[in-house]
């Protein structure tokens, strides 16, 4: 075997990559199409015919440069400066009636190929069938709802894109694909814009993939915005800006240099690929259909409250306290290991500079709010939180040392979604995800952190928002006791779903052609 | 009275008196000479920096007290090495193909599974795989009975030897010659045997070693610092304190652990039994192809040590996976995946470590971090000793 190990960041083909994964769509409404295909030849024709409509990564940069720029010259969003983006993913079934079994073999990943609903019980959902959340309940992607396409489109402009999908909907019926269903996702159906339905600002902390422009000078795909100022160089060799932090494009794309899970300024390539070869520029797409139960995540909150301050008295949290750490951040966003007496509104890039083992570096220029204390055992910020869960960021991990969580982190594209009005509205989340090993990434996340008790932190317990099942207990340490408090489970509730792979769109050009 | 029971609590050193009492002293010993012998103990690093023992918190049970109002903790870690993952570009099953098999590594064929579990996969005829052997039996225990450090008798240790081979191997085959290498004076305990390759007897990857588990917890209870700087980063701790497998998950995982009671100025030591152990494996999930009625749980069979639903006290060191009656493992579906492989299956195994920990001894003050390069140590040693117990 072959290893090359690489601390250049390599060009990436943003010309054939899809611009969902780089770098993402950021618009307000976006439509998840999901089709079944029923006759392969013609849905192979009108696939390889959408190639030139789908929006690569090069084209979404433009489009974003555009809408900042009129943005800066009107000094108020564009209402002009509209576009529509068109992204297409392949679920393994969908590969499998289009290629042939031996090329879907070549994919290395065996969760991709068994499908999401095979594996639902495996991350963590309910596994009785009758139980919400369990993949038979399902809208689409459980048993007898298989679907086989995921066309995203998105745009600022409501209507544009709703005549799109029509459009869309109708062309795939006349071309041997069966429409199975739409979701909504809408910016505007949250609290508030960038919140999720349980109130929390969303997408706060993001993944940024490492690689330059294939244009001379080559620079950044991602800009670079930490200071060059002392103290603060490790901090520059992890981060693209604070709220980014730096990953190899191969924990992403398929054919590029993976992070050395030991020195993150380090790509390491083989001569394994974890696919056929029309896979490059690839990446695999996890989407759940996640409904989010608000009232019961405030009676939840009411209730562990009122239970605290029996025990606890005049020490116990208020129920807006209680979620703050729960979650990890305050709802506008502010890490409460920043601020853990009241929210103090951390805005932009400083909202997302903090470590579980203190201060990441110097203070940013303009950040008023103080660093965090260290807190590797979870007396301010819970260890079962959610974003220690999830991200336990600079704290070594029963994986290894922080070096090693990167990798296994996910390039998240969600939006907010609410079908009907009212606290019995169907509310939720649309969590769309970006990785090159569903396994290592996705499912190790849901699998061995969230829904194990005893790691990446012993004894710590579940994560209280995602745990699907009864029966968890999150951990608190609060004023000098140890509490374990029980989780209902379900706050969070799968309602479809599927895994994807979203090809290059030279595999649309050509491989589906030829 | 032994102070330290044999790992796992198991009583197969009874048939020979005079045993327990043997292992006792031998893992007293191995406590001893990582912390207090002459070359890269944690006194002598302490010693070499102008420090003393009064700068340890790591103390050795059978010298010193349990101290008062100590609660045990755990390092949970899985099983599956990530070792070689940056190999294989991510590529799970060539990465399996090579945990699975042994390999030639420093001229030894071993196995190279290093997250102190190891595995052994039985295959039928037709290559399916039919039961997995599990081990996290340190090489010591075995080493130990053929050695006989302590004179106990070499013929009942090596019959005890003998027996327990037998008995894991299934057969009365084993002969005590075909478990030893070398000639004349040389002649020694061989962990690479033929037997142990094939039934997984016990561990034989270099280094997973009880000894092993006992240096990092002794190492690493050392602080460190860089500069003026008290490091605290696991990365950070293993590169400087040259402790363990830095590449391993449970090496710096279980050193950065042991770095942060120290700082915390909390005594401690390793739970009794002294080992490194499997808490069972999480089916979660799990199915047998048209078998609904059967619980894949019921297919992992604890041959050694004690399971407990409660993964901080359960001490497995010896089990496997059978296959369902009249199938084989690859009817056995991990989220709908067929098992091919024994690495998918150590994939949902959990390791601990067991430590007992003292609250923090706010009467003492904080130990002194020595530094990473022991040559010129900038720092005088103290005027006059810090208050306080030592714990020899």
């Amino acid at each position: 075997m072959e290893v090359r190990r690489v601390r250049r960041e390599p060009i990436l083909a943003l010309r054939d990559l899809q611009g969902n994964i780089l770098p993402g769509f950021r618009k307000d409404r976006q439509h998840f199409v999901f089709f079944r295909i029923e006759d392969a030849s013609a849905a192979r024709r009108w696939l390889a015919s959408l190639a030139d409509r789908i929006s690569s990564g090069d084209e979404v940069l433009h489009a974003h440069r555009t809408w900042k720029a009129s943005r800066m010259r009107l000094g108020r969003e564009p209402d002009n400066a509209h576009f529509l983006f068109l992204n297409l993913a392949l679920s393994a079934g969908g590969l499998a009636k289009l290629l042939t079994t031996a090329e879907l073999d070549e994919f290395d990943d065996d969760a991709f190929k068994v499908g999401l609903a095979a594996r639902s019980v495996y991350i963590g959902d309910p596994k009785t069938e009758g139980d919400p959340g369990h993949a038979a309940s399902w809208k689409f992607g459980g048993p007898g709802k298989p679907v086989d396409l995921l066309a995203i489109l998105a745009s600022d402009d409501r209507p544009w894109v709703e005549e799109e999908t029509a459009s869309l909907v109708t062309a795939g019926d006349q071309h041997g694909l069966a429409h199975v269903h739409t979701d909504v996702g809408d910016v505007a159906r949250s609290p508030s814009p960038g919140h999720e339905q349980f109130g929390f600002r969303d997408g706060i902390s993001e993944l940024a993939i490492r690689g330059r422009h294939p244009e001379p000078p080559h620079e950044f795909v991602v800009p670079r915005s930490i200071p060059k100022g002392k103290g603060f160089e490790e901090v520059r060799k992890q981060f693209a800006t604070p709220s980014k932090r730096l990953v190899w494009p191969g924990n992403v794309l398929f054919g590029y240099p993976r992070q050395d899970p030991n020195d993150p300024t380090q790509g390491v390539a083989t001569d394994f690929p974890a696919g056929p070869k029309w896979a490059a520029n690839g990446s695999y797409l996890v989407y759940r259909r996640l409904r989010q139960d608000v009232e019961g995540f405030r009676r939840f909150l009411a209730e562990t409250a009122a239970s605290l301050q029996q025990s606890l008295g005049p020490d116990a949290p208020q129920p807006d306290k209680l979620a703050a750490m729960l979650v990890g951040r305050w709802p506008s966003g502010t890490p409460f290991i920043r601020s853990p007496g009241a929210d103090a509104k951390i805005a932009g890039e400083a909202a997302n500079y903090f470590g579980f083992d203190g201060p990441l570096g110097p203070p940013l220029p303009g950040d008023p709010a103080p660093p965090g204390a260290p807190d590797p055992n979870g007396r301010i910020v819970p260890l079962a939180s959610h974003i220690r869960k999830s991200n336990p960021r600079d704290l070594g991990t029963d994986i290894g040392p922080a070096t090693r969580t990167p990798p296994r982190l996910l390039v998240r594209r969600g939006i907010t979604y609410a079908d009907g009005e009212g606290p019995d509205a169907d509310r939720g989340l649309l969590f769309v995800a970006y990785q090159s090993s569903i396994q290592n990434q996705f499912e190790f996340l849901m699998r061995t952190w969230i829904n194990n008790p005893d790691r990446p932190e012993p004894q710590a317990g579940h994560d209280p928002i995602l745990v699907q099942r009864p029966g968890g207990t999150a951990l608190l340490r609060l004023a000098g006791t140890e509490l374990r408090i029980p989780l209902p489970g379900g706050l969070v509730i799968p309602t479809g779903g599927e895994y994807f792979f979203a090809p290059s769109v030279s595999f649309f050009e050509r491989r589906l052609r030829g | 009275m032994p102070v330290f029971e044999p790992t796992a609590g198991t009583h197969e050193f009874d048939a020979v008196p005079g045993l327990r009492e043997a292992w006792s002293r031998f893992i007293a010993d191995a406590f001893e000479s990582n912390l207090y012998g002459a070359k890269d103990s944690a006194h002598s690093l302490l010693l070499r920096w102008g420090y003393s023992d009064v700068d340890l918190r790591f103390y050795n049970p059978a010298s010193m007290p349990i101290v008062a109002g100590s609660k045990p903790a755990n390092v949970f870690w899985p099983a599956l090495p990530t070792s070689y993952d940056g190999d294989f570009g991510g590529k799970k099953k060539k990465l399996y193909e090579y945990l699975d098999a042994p390999q030639k590594e420093n001229g030894v064929r071993s196995r190279v599974q290093d997250e102190y579990c190891e595995w052994v996969v039985e295959r039928d005829a037709s290559g399916k795989a039919v039961r997995i052997l599990f081990t996290c039996e340190p090489p010591e225990f075995y080493d130990f009975l053929y050695r006989d450090p302590y004179g106990v008798g070499k013929a009942k240790t090596r019959a005890l030897l003998l027996s327990l081979y037998r008995d894991r191997c299934g057969t009365p085959d084993v002969a005590l010659k075909e478990l030893e290498a070398g000639k004349g004076s040389k002649r020694a305990y061989d962990p690479y045997n033929s037997w142990n390759a094939k039934h997984c007897v016990h561990m034989q990857q270099g280094a997973n070693t009880l000894f092993a588990e006992i240096n990092i917890v002794a190492i690493a209870g050392l602080l460190r610092r860089k500069g003026q700087k008290v490091l605290t980063d696991a990365q950070a701790l293993i590169d400087c304190g040259r402790y363990g497998e830095p590449k391993r998950q449970s090496d710096p995982k279980i050193g950065a652990t042991i770095n942060q009671l120290a700082r915390e100025n909390r005594f401690f030591t390793l739970e009794n039994p002294v080992g490194l152990y499997m808490t069972g494996l999480n089916t979660a999930g799990w199915s047998v192809a048209g078998h609904p009625e059967l619980d894949p749980q019921s297919l992992w069979k604890v041959r050694k040590g004690t399971p407990d639903a409660d993964p901080a006290r359960s001490m497995i060191v010896r089990a496997e996976l059978v296959s369902p009656p009249g199938l084989t493992l690859s009817d056995v579906l991990i989220g709908g995946v067929p098992i091919r492989y024994g690495a998918q299956v150590a994939e949902q195994i959990q390791m601990r470590v067991g430590v007992l920990v003292s609250e923090p001894q706010a009467q003492l003050p904080p130990p002194h971090a020595i530094g990473c390069r022991d040559a010129n140590p900038p720092v005088p040693p103290p005027a006059a000793p810090a208050p306080g117990r030592g714990n020899r």
